[in-house]
């Protein structure tokens, strides 16, 4: 692990501190150690009550404030584990940050706080975008698109038209026996009951057929029951004339 | 054996033309219509499928429901079954058949979608 130090000897009766003119680089696999001592205008060393290392971000105007503690023999000595202290308190934010130096205390008459040096932290981004990309749970959630089913596959046309005749040709067979057989159809009597059964059905069938094409359930039963209850009252009485006729 | 098969079916074929009134006859083929009618159904659902499922099976069921209307009627009216039935004319027989066909097709048609 590489570790850059920084040793810096103040001298209080310097009025206008001067800027280190190099710039750090640093990330996350580095620590920044900072160490400094105090001494007043004749050269003594001392402590001063605060000292604080202050790391400033230029662009997002965030600060983080740590103390910088003296050992025995008046040296401050400040470490910043960068990998440790992205996670804490720079919220993984890459970029440019200064260092300033604020010492203060009862006894020192002109507190200062001297910009020691500019130093690029470098983090990395997954932390970094895991916090900006979360989604608001105000912002606008993406349009829900209904998906209508998709339809099954059909045969092709020619196969069901072919199938359609195929059902019908059992009919035209029917028929034909029909005929075959001598089906009575001479005996067809065109009396009124005769013709209102028979169209009485075939009305039936037309309002079948209308129901499936449009019509509702409750409007078809109201047309069955007037169509049924004529067919009824022309059935019964054909039907009954019929065994009449047969006794 | 296949000669024997032969004359059975002859025998019964004969026996069928001759015997059977011709009344029932007429309901025969109206059964058989309706037998080929549901066989090409059910074929036509084995080899392309039951996409409007409803569809076929409205239609299937007409053809069964109508094949057991058929029937019943054929057993009514039906001279060797004249014991079974007594008192059950064949025109009052063909008019239940008439009012149960339309009842199973409203039911057919509602389901047909």
């Amino acid at each position: 692990m590489e570790q850059y130090a920084l040793c810096v000897n103040i001298y209080v009766w310097a009025t206008f501190p001067t800027k280190s003119k190099s710039t750090l680089d640093a990330d996350v696999h580095q620590n920044v150690l900072i160490k400094f001592t105090l001494a007043d205008k004749s050269g003594a060393v001392l402590q001063a009550h605060q000292t604080f290392i202050r790391v400033f971000n230029v662009k997002s105007n965030q600060e983080v404030t740590f103390t910088a503690d003296s050992d025995s023999s008046d040296v401050y000595k400040f470490t910043l584990d960068i990998a440790e202290s992205g996670k804490d308190f720079f919220n993984q934010q890459s970029g440019k940050y200064t260092v300033d130096l604020i010492v203060g205390d009862a006894i020192i008459q002109n507190p200062f706080i001297w910009n020691v040096i500019d130093i690029n932290l470098k983090f990395p981004d997954v932390g970094q975008t895991d916090e900006d990309d979360k989604p608001s749970q105000y912002s606008k959630k993406p349009n829900l698109e209904h998906m209508f089913r998709v339809p099954e596959k059909r045969p092709p046309v020619a196969v069901s038209t072919a199938f359609t005749g195929l059902v019908l040709l059992p009919l035209a067979i029917l028929v034909i026996l029909w005929i075959k057989l001598g089906a009575n159809i001479k005996n067809f009597s065109f009396s009124l009951s005769a013709l209102g059964f028979h169209g009485g059905l075939g009305a039936i069938f037309g309002l079948l057929y209308c129901y499936w094409a449009y019509l509702t359930m409750f409007a078809t039963l109201r047309y069955l029951a007037a169509i049924g209850i004529f067919t009824f009252l022309c059935g019964n009485r054909l039907l009954r004339s019929i065994a009449e006729t047969k006794n | 054996m296949s000669a024997n098969i032969v004359t059975v079916l002859r025998k019964f074929y004969d026996e069928y033309t001759t015997k059977t009134p011709r009344k029932l006859k007429i309901i025969d083929a109206y059964l058989a219509y309706i037998m080929f009618t549901g066989i090409i159904q059910f074929v036509y659902c084995a080899l392309v499928g039951t996409f409007p499922f409803n569809s076929f099976l409205s239609g299937f069921i007409s053809c069964v429901g109508s094949f057991i209307l058929g029937v019943c009627l054929r057993l009514q009216v039906n001279p060797a079954n004249k014991s079974g039935f007594h008192g059950v004319s064949n025109e009052r027989a063909f008019a239940d058949f008439i009012f149960a066909s339309i009842i199973l097709h409203l039911v057919v048609m509602n389901f047909i979608g």
